[in-house]
């Protein structure tokens, strides 16, 4: 940086390298690290100690979750869960903000729907796989089904939480300053509700997979759920473990990687929207 | 009650039966009712035009399913059975839930330690708990224990985190220059306004524990309500599935609506921001 004349767009991409050369420092130099080993090393000797065939060792969970990743096997299973979670859960998304904005903008719907949401959000998602199970068999309604009924209520709360939270003052204002409705919903109802679609999308999506799992344990000839039933049948715990941790991981991505910074970065211009993790 | 200046305990108490009888004509004439009767009907019509093959129970049905269940004193049994396995794991579950917490809210070290872990914990289905503890430890009581308590310690220990991180350092550094005994501070600073935080722990931990023991029990116990969903899963009945956990899911909503939310609401009644969100 010995240049007088100073590049504007140097700065910024250098103190951005030294950011991110410190973020990972502090990502690799962490206490983390020893939770994993000290986890790892407890485990190992326990399974080794015990010497049983219910409790595999680390080193056999993670070849079995080599083996499965590398014959290709899981990316298959992950497309099937994928595609019934992402069906069932955009008919939840439709239906749950639906509910959800009648619910916020009239006291009346918000008393009519109550009862119903918080019952939904209630019972056990094992009730909605149990149920549509029996009503559609292995059909790719059954997990659809159970995840709408089951995930709805949690993108409702969200997004109706959202529209009581708009700034009626604001509104107001720009109705009497006759500013166009396709305007106002663009500028200023949209912006102030992203944030809580999102937050009803993340909610709501956790809720999602792990429903259409359990659809998937008790009535699917494929789907990831599937293939932790299988290991269950067969005792065989490293499977259920290796699955379990490959689907959790991914489905952990989706929501650290891919849903909080986007919730983070549309709700930036508010700082009241609180941070949970 | 401006108007009372002396109020004598008398006149509170009237006050307080108005009161009730205000809440209770809110309830009876509340909305939510107009909801429940349409499904209602809603269910009775595609049970009728569905019927026959016995898929589709109708309501009518169904309820004479709970009443026949309620009045034979089984579900008493079961719920019996499934509560005690659940107040074990639940236990357990806190304890530790509290430890991890504590710990992460109060050291920098430990918040980075037991981090993943937790996240790990939180995004787990309460299935994978359920089958490997079932795998592991078969049909025993420390099956659904087990699954209880790696299920619900997660969220135990996030509210803690927050309750902890949340203290009062001014409050507790000036406890310190006035010298006033430990015990006393734990008992007047510390617990007062930990406790909405651990009220709030109990409710949300409660919920993902019961689910998880319903689950642990459908996959291998001989007796519980998870028990008796799987075996009415297995004889086709809808009917008896909807039957014990509508009634199932009623007692936790009424325990959690009833009991963990008022006591909430009780305990952060002197923190207004606490009281919003409950």
């Amino acid at each position: 940086m010995t240049a007088t004349a100073i590049n504007p767009s140097q700065i910024p991409s250098a103190t951005r390298a030294r950011r991110f050369a410190q973020a990972m420092k502090g990502f690799l130099i962490s206490p983390r690290w020893l939770f994993v080993i000290i986890a790892l090393v407890v485990w190992q000797t326990y399974a080794v100690f015990r010497n049983s065939r219910l409790i595999p060792t680390p080193v056999k969970v993670g070849a079995t979750m080599w083996r499965i990743l590398t014959s290709g096997i899981f990316f298959e299973q992950l497309a099937a869960s994928m595609t019934r979670i992402l069906i069932g859960f955009s008919l939840a998304m439709i239906l749950g903000t639906i509910i959800g904005i009648l619910m916020g903008s009239r006291k009346s719907y918000d008393q009519f729907f109550k009862a119903m949401v918080i019952l939904g959000l209630a019972l056990p998602g094992l009730i909605y796989a149990l149920i549509c199970v029996m009503f559609f068999g292995i059909s790719i309604l059954a997990p659809v089904t159970a995840i709408l009924a089951g995930s709805y209520p949690f993108v409702v709360i969200n997004v109706a939480e959202g529209v009581k939270s708009l700034d009626k003052d604001l509104i107001d204002m720009s109705r009497s300053y006759k500013i166009g409705r396709g305007k106002i919903v663009r500028q200023v109802i949209l912006p102030s509700l992203l944030p809580f679609i999102l937050a009803a999308i993340r909610n709501g999506f956790a809720i999602a997979w792990k429903i259409c799992t359990l659809v998937e344990v008790f009535g699917a000839v494929s789907g990831v759920g599937y293939m932790i039933k299988n290991s269950f049948d067969q005792y065989a715990v490293y499977g259920i473990v290796a699955w379990a941790l490959m689907f959790g991981g991914v489905m952990l991505l989706i929501e650290y990687g891919l849903l909080v910074p986007a919730e983070r970065y549309l709700a930036r211009w508010r700082p009241k929207v609180k941070q949970v993790i | 009650m401006s108007v009372a200046v002396n109020v004598s305990p008398n006149s509170t108490s009237l006050a307080a039966s108005k009161r009730f009888a205000k809440s209770f004509k809110g309830i009876i004439f509340h909305k939510g009712w107009l909801a429940i009767l349409m499904v209602l009907v809603i269910w009775q019509i595609i049970s009728f035009f569905l019927g026959g093959r016995g898929l589709v129970p109708s309501p009518a049905r169904t309820a004479a399913t709970m009443w026949g269940v309620l009045a034979s004193g089984e579900f008493f049994v079961q719920l019996g059975d499934s509560l005690v396995r659940l107040l074990i794991g639940f236990v357990l579950a806190m304890t530790l839930g509290m430890i991890v917490g504590v710990l992460m809210g109060s050291r920098w070290f430990w918040n980075e330690f037991f981090k993943d872990i937790v996240i790990l914990g939180l995004s787990l289905p309460g299935l994978v708990y359920a089958l490997l503890s079932v795998v592991i430890f078969g049909t025993k009581l420390l099956a659904p224990v087990m699954a209880i308590l790696f299920a619900s310690y997660p969220f135990i220990a996030v509210n803690i985190r927050e309750g902890v991180k949340a203290l009062d350092k001014d409050l507790l550094d000036m406890t310190q220059a006035y010298k006033i005994g430990k015990w006393k501070v734990v008992q007047q600073v510390i617990i007062p306004s930990l406790l909405p935080h651990i009220l709030a722990a109990i409710r949300t931990g409660f919920t993902i524990a019961w689910k998880a023991s319903v689950l642990t029990e459908v996959f291998g116990a001989t007796s519980g309500i998870g028990y008796m969903i799987r075996f009415n899963f297995q004889m086709f009945a809808v009917r008896g599935i909807l039957a014990w956990s509508l009634l199932f899911g009623g007692v936790m909503i009424l325990i959690e609506y009833g009991i963990l939310v008022p006591a909430e609401r009780h305990f952060a009644r002197w923190r207004p921001q606490i009281l919003e969100e409950v």
